[in-house]
Order: C-alpha cells, then sequence, then structure tokens
C-alpha cells in the first residue's frame, strides 16, 4: 500500500489533505481521484461553469491530476 | 455488562420505542443469552449463512453491509448495544447480507428456537419486535433518501446526527461527544462516497464548525448548523413508545 494526498480545489473551496489514503498502487489512486472529482461536480451548482481540481501526490511529489470541467452554454437561437 | 444484564441492554432500548409490562419483562429475563466477546472488524454472520441464533450488542458496535461487484462493498446500517441486527434470520433463514464487528464487542446470541417461543407465547413481545422491525426499514428508507439525494455534506451530517439521536436514547453520548469506531473508509462505504472525498468533507465541516472526528471519538461543535446541514427531521427514529 502506499500513501497518496489529494489536494482538491472546486473553485469555491480548497482542502489540502494532510491525512492522505492507502491505495494499492496508481491505477487505484487514479481511479479514486476521478470518483472524488465526478462526485464533488455533482454537488455544484454550474450556472456560470465550474472547475473541480484534484491534484495526487505521494510524500515526496506531485504525481498526477483529475479534472473535472461543468459547462453549460445556451444554444444561440435558431436563426433560420 | 459487570452490574447490567445483557436482558437489561435490550430492555432498555426495546422500551425506546415500545411498551414493555412487567410479564414481557419476566419473559424476557427467562430468555438464555449465550455471551461471547469478539474482536474488531471480524464476521459474525455472513451472507449465505444459516445462523441458528440472533444476535444482541451489548458493548460495541456492529455494521451490517453487502459486497457489490468486484469488491465494492455497501454498508446498510450501523448498530448500537441492545440492537438485534440480525433479527431477521428468525424468519428469513439464509442471510443476505453480512453483519461484522466495528471495535471490539460483547455479543450475546439468543438461539431461535426460544426466541420463536416467547415471539409465540407473548403477543406483546411479538408485537414490540414487529414495531422494532418496522423502524428498521424506517431507517433504510431513510438512508435510500441519503445516499440518493443529499450532496456529500449533507449526507455525512445526516449520518452523525442519526448515530448521535439513537445513542443518545440509550444513554451512550457525553454532552454532544460520542465514542464511535469508525474509519472514513467505513463513513464512505456508508454513503456511498469515496474516502478521498470523505476526507475533504470532514476537513469542511470542521472547518465550518460543525463536527469533528478524532480517532474514534466524535464531537458535535454545534448541534442546530448541522442538523441543519444534514436536513434532519428525527421522526423517522420513532423514538416515543406513544406516537
Amino acid at each position: 500500500m502506499t500513501r497518496y494526498y489529494f489536494d482538491i480545489d472546486d473553485g469555491l473551496y480548497a482542502t489540502e489533505d494532510r491525512d492522505g489514503v492507502d491505495y494499492p498502487g496508481l491505477d487505484a489512486a487514479k481511479l479514486a481521484a476521478i470518483r472524488t472529482a465526478t462526485s464533488i461536480a455533482c454537488d455544484l451548482s454550474i450556472s456560470d461553469g465550474a472547475r473541480v481540481t484534484v491534484k495526487v501526490r505521494n510524500s515526496a511529489q506531485l504525481l498526477f491530476e483529475a479534472v473535472v470541467t461543468l459547462q453549460l452554454s445556451d444554444h444561440p437561437p435558431d436563426s433560420g | 455488562m459487570d452490574r447490567t444484564s445483557p436482558a437489561d441492554t435490550l430492555l432498555k432500548r426495546l422500551r425506546i420505542s415500545a411498551d414493555i409490562n412487567e410479564a414481557d419483562e419476566r419473559a424476557i429475563r427467562r430468555l438464555p443469552i449465550n455471551i461471547k466477546r469478539i474482536g474488531g472488524n471480524e464476521p459474525i454472520v455472513s451472507f449465505g449463512d444459516r445462523p441458528p441464533a440472533c444476535c444482541l450488542v451489548i458493548e460495541g458496535f456492529v455494521l451490517r453491509s453487502k459486497n457489490v461487484g468486484e469488491g465494492e462493498r455497501q454498508i446498510l446500517a450501523f448498530h448500537q448495544p441492545g440492537d438485534i441486527p440480525d433479527l431477521q434470520s428468525l424468519y428469513l433463514h439464509i442471510m443476505d447480507h453480512d453483519v461484522s464487528s466495528m471495535g471490539e464487542c460483547v455479543l450475546g446470541f439468543i438461539a431461535h428456537g426460544p426466541l420463536r417461543s416467547l415471539v409465540r407465547s407473548q403477543p406483546n413481545i411479538a408485537e414490540v419486535l414487529w414495531r422494532d422491525t418496522l423502524i428498521d426499514a424506517a431507517l433504510f428508507r431513510e438512508w435510500i433518501c441519503n445516499v440518493g439525494q443529499r450532496s456529500g455534506a449533507s449526507r455525512l451530517a445526516h449520518l452523525v446526527v442519526e448515530i448521535y439521536t439513537r445513542l443518545k436514547a440509550v444513554g451512550l453520548v457525553n454532552g454532544l461527544s460520542f465514542d464511535f469506531p469508525v474509519t472514513q473508509v467505513l463513513l464512505g462505504e456508508a454513503v456511498g462516497l469515496s474516502t478521498v472525498h470523505v476526507n475533504r468533507v470532514l476537513q469542511q465541516l470542521r472547518g465550518e464548525g460543525l463536527l469533528e472526528i478524532d480517532r474514534g471519538t466524535i464531537t458535535i461543535l454545534d448541534e442546530t448548523r448541522l442538523k441543519n446541514k444534514a436536513d434532519f427531521d428525527p421522526l423517522y427514529l420513532h423514538l416515543n413508545p406513544s406516537l
């Protein structure tokens, strides 16, 4: 098991992970980052769009980041 | 355990949500209860088992869970002293989920035979246990609402307020603090969030001055605001026997 630290920013609230979570390897940590980013995105109001960034590091360095971008675009009025 | 008998634990718990007369109490006290102490994180009964007895939680905490897909687990319920988490095995003979200990526990096993005789000879006890089973179902309905509709922060807040309210009813809280041997992994499995998401939400709730979890002790810092965050209404716990 390796300890990974997940720093998360959803634009409104940023958390720095001091505890860390143990996962068997990088793939499991990536899956956790994706699930976390999408479930945090589910709780957001997207009226202006939103971006959830999960930066994952071990005790030494930044390893990867998962980003979920929510974008709400009004469709242009039909000109035809 | 010292001065109170296992039957006392059960009676105290049942009296919170139902009326029990003296004849019922005598009959419950005559039940043979086989006491066992088990370690943390150990199976008590598992999916597919045909248990010969129901298990009364005397000390400590127990959880019910179901394995889903490959290696995922959903926690279905947490149980506290006085609960009989596998009461259903009296009538549903094959377990459809798992029951396991959280921390170290003292359990009282009540064989199905004497329990069935009790229910048949004391109709009031049958009604009390039926009511208890219905309350169990009410908790499951609330948990469905929790994992299906609430935000991450509300889910965790709701779970904590529920556990606090149920423990307070049997006198197992110390002010706004209570012992509950939960980990972030278990919390995630109970509310359908990743451990990482739980970690973040707990930081957020602590930062907002709502609650704090430290090595098996949960402290509510602001009860009113936590209940608001949780969207909590205690009606579903049916803690008043006259209602």
